[in-house]
């Protein structure tokens, strides 16, 4: 299955648009994006994605000369036949005006052309907001208020993001989401798995990307189901992170790119703490697997058996999920 | 081996304090504390380098640190008790209040991409003052902000400046060029701040070759290729084995260190929360159950020892006919090393390297490289020989915690 994802927005400083992608898709590290010069014109990359899905990536400059012709000559080229368009706003942005109108006027074009693709807003840069998580929930929630204005009747689901925390996994988790159909069938598998294994949780990662494909413990599939696992009954709930699902996928993805340094590839890795044991490695060709147990009497080998005995089954589930 | 004529010691190992104390507090007076005073011109990036390493500030936080206006001197707890003196920028050395011979380094950080004349006429004067005063001082240049340059351009004006600074020593009619001056190519944005450090405590640190030691003969018993002996809350290495060493293994080895501690810090289960369930059959209960191929694991039981020759690994690195024996056999006695569960972890790399982790001390960890054929041949019998290694460690720890004054 091939898909289009658009990825558009308009910043004369650059929003962002190809540091993104480059860490998500190319491995590049977030320190490594302030060498990037902006995109002339459109930058098209093939992405695979679960082994079958072809991600279609139109990274397009988003100089305001690139724009006004995208809207206008390549108008077609452009907004025909998007499976996604991802818009991409910096949250601190001088002229949020002309932001807006560009946006506007885009989000038009691909209505008109796709009437079926999914539209992802991104408010980006939320780190150069300044003061604590607080200010930039503010910061957020005002840019959001505004830009539902013009979203229509069809909710249009934004995220903050930032290429220098979880946040970027979590929207670009999101996103990719839309385009497995059977993610629910998977997360159900994956909270019997975890009884199995008598683990916490178990989640499902993306091979190259890290990404988020589903995780136990949603009845829903749906990534921000949020059920906290089974801790214990006198466990305090916010010793347990919400978030800590985008951040392994941050943690483990700096980390991979790391050992590729030494000429070396990343495998599977094995934790064992005094409070929990983790064992993370391939579950099938096109995904990691991380299994959290905290029962002291589970040995690592044992879940890594689990693991491989289960390899069969989620290969013919997940050869449904790229459809 | 040296630790055979350390003391054992029975009372167990306190927790050595992991926080330092608060910045401003003007440093205790102790004189166990070895004192390393940090100098060089306005913004050179002296209070950076120490935010970075000893409270874990993040690189890109360090853009928003004041410039420092009066000494700051801070305790810092590694192995070894140290004091940290952090100076406003091109502040005159006339001004501290004790004389230069109360410290054993004297760090000067230059910024690379500075024009670095002034900086290094102020060094060679300084290197003046303290020959007269204290020429066993170790002098540590720091050329930092390092990652702002390419490659090729950072070597070259690296090798410049030391060049200069060698030139002016030896026109100087003191003669300076006997002062232990050694220069580090640093920045906060990578490991290489961490290396730096590790260089710089390990002049202090006594026990060290007893340190060092211990790794080596760890390495060639377990067939280890490198191995590092952190202090986990400052990534610096205390010690390493002698195996020559490579900016790329250590610095892989301090991200595995943070992974590690990011990781767990996402789960923080309490240890309340843990459940004691009988073993879960290693089954699925899917119609997927393949009879044949349970593979039955070696070196899981960590005492399989007696027949530990048909776990005998591959030669790893042809120096040593490395097959892994006991460390030592010393009786197993009671000892705050066997008190507790140490963390451990192993990631493996394709084509053919594992690194390994185990907590050592509440402060120090072991960082190795293996091949992966002998860590899958031998893990238990590695594991065994790191309990023994852990406890010649805490007797050295031990030892020098003794040394402390019992109200640090
Ligand atoms: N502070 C901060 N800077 C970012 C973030 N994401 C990207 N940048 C920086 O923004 C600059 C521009 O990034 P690009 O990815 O080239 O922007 P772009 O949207 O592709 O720009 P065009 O191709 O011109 O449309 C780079 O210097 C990035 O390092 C972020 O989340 N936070
Ligand atoms: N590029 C780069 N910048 C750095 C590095 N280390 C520090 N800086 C920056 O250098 C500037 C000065 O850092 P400080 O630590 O305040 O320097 P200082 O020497 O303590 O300054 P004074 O106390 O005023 O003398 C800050 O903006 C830091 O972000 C580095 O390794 N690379
Ligand atoms: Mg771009
Ligand atoms: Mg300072």
């Amino acid at each position: 299955m091939k898909k289009k994802v658009l990825l558009m927005g308009n910043h004369d400083t650059g929003s962002g648009k190809t540091s993104m992608r480059s860490i998500i898709f190319s491995n590049n590290l977030a320190s490594a994006t302030s060498r990037f010069g902006a995109t002339i014109d459109v930058e098209m990359n093939h992405v695979r994605f679960l082994g079958s899905l072809v991600l279609n990536l139109w990274d397009c400059g988003g100089q305001e000369t690139f724009l006004d012709s995208y809207l206008a000559s390549q108008r077609n080229t452009i907004f025909r036949d998007v499976g996604v368009l991802i818009y991409v706003f910096d949250v601190e942005t001088r002229d949020f005006e002309r932001d807006i109108s560009y946006y506007i006027e885009c989000l038009d074009a691909c209505r008109k052309n796709s009437p079926e693709a999914d539209i992802f807003v991104l408010i980006h840069k939320m780190d150069l907001v300044t003061g604590g998580k607080r200010e930039r929930t503010r910061a957020f929630e005002l840019k959001k208020r505004e830009l539902d204005k013009y979203s229509g009747s069809t909710p249009i689901k934004m995220f903050g993001t930032s290429i220098w925390d979880e946040t970027l996994y979590k929207a670009w988790s999101r996103i990719v989401h839309t385009l497995i159909p059977n993610a629910p069938l998977l997360s159900s598998h994956l909270t019997s798995f975890a009884k199995i294994c008598s683990a916490i949780e178990i989640v499902l990662f993306e091979r190259t990307t890290f990404l988020i494909i589903a995780r136990s413990g949603t009845s829903t599939g749906d990534l921000d189901d949020v059920i906290p696992p089974e801790a214990g009954p006198d466990s305090d709930p916010n010793v347990i992170n919400p978030e800590r699902f985008e951040k392994v996928s941050q943690l483990i993805k700096a980390f991979k790119v790391s050992c590729s340094r030494m000429q070396e590839q990343f495998h599977s890795m094995e934790i064992r703490f005094p409070n929990y044991t983790a064992v993370l490695e391939l579950m099938t060709t096109n995904t990691y697997v991380m299994a959290i147990v905290a029962d002291p009497n589970v040995q690592t080998a044992t879940l890594r058996l689990n693991i491989r005995l289960a390899r069969e089954r989620f290969e013919e589930l997940q050869a449904g999920s790229a459809g | 081996m040296r630790p055979r004529q350390m003391r054992p010691s029975t009372r167990p190992e306190p927790d050595p304090p992991r926080v330092p104390s608060a910045k401003s507090l003007a440093g205790s007076k102790d004189p166990h504390r070895r004192k390393i005073l940090v100098l060089g011109l306005r913004r050179a990036g002296k209070t950076a380098i120490q935010e970075v390493v000893f409270h874990g500030m993040s690189p890109r936080d360090t853009f928003f640190i004041e410039p420092t206006f009066r000494v700051s001197k801070e305790d810092v707890n590694t192995i070894i008790p140290l004091q940290l003196w952090d100076c406003p920028g091109g502040m005159p050395v006339e001004n501290l209040d004790v004389l230069l011979d109360a410290f054993s380094t004297l760090v000067f950080v230059i910024d690379i991409q500075d024009e670095y004349s002034h900086a290094i006429s102020k060094l060679v004067h300084l290197m003046a003052m303290v020959y007269t005063v204290h020429p066993l001082i170790n002098i540590e240049v720091f050329v930092h902000k390092a990652e702002s340059m390419s490659e090729d351009y950072k070597i070259d004006n690296f090798r410049q400046l030391q060049e200069r600074v060698y030139d002016e020593t030896i026109d100087h009619p003191l003669p300076l060029e006997n002062l232990q001056i050694t220069f580090h190519l640093t920045s906060v944005y990578d490991h290489t701040i961490y290396e730096a450090w590790s260089r710089v405590i390990q002049k202090l640190i006594p026990p060290l070759a007893a340190l060092e030691n211990l790794l080596n003969v760890l390495c060639s018993n377990s067939g280890l290729s490198k191995a590092f002996l952190f202090d986990i809350k400052t990534l610096t290495h205390v010690a390493a084995d002698e195996s020559p060493p490579d900016a790329t293994t250590y610095g892989l080895c301090c991200e595995y260190i943070q992974t590690l501690l990011q990781f767990s810090n996402l789960y923080k289960y309490p240890q309340s929360s843990r459940t004691h369930q009988p073993l879960p059959p290693p089954q699925l209960t899917s119609t997927h159950t393949p009879s044949s191929s349970i593979p039955a694991r070696k070196g899981t039981q960590p005492l399989s020892i007696p027949n530990s020759k048909t776990s005998r690994p591959p030669p790893a690195n042809s120096t040593h006919s490395s097959a892994p024996s006991t460390l030592s056999n010393t009786s197993v006695d009671l000892d705050p090393a066997d008190s507790r569960v140490w963390s451990t972890s192993s990631v493996r790399l394709k084509p053919q390297t594992t690194l390994a982790y185990w907590e050592i001390t509440n402060q120090l960890s072991l960082v190795a490289l293996i091949r992966s054929e002998t860590y899958e041949a031998s893990q238990g019998l590695i594991d065994y020989n790191v309990t023994f290694f852990r406890k010649a460690i805490h007797r050295i720890v031990d030892i020098e915690k003794a040394k402390w004054p019992s109200g640090d």
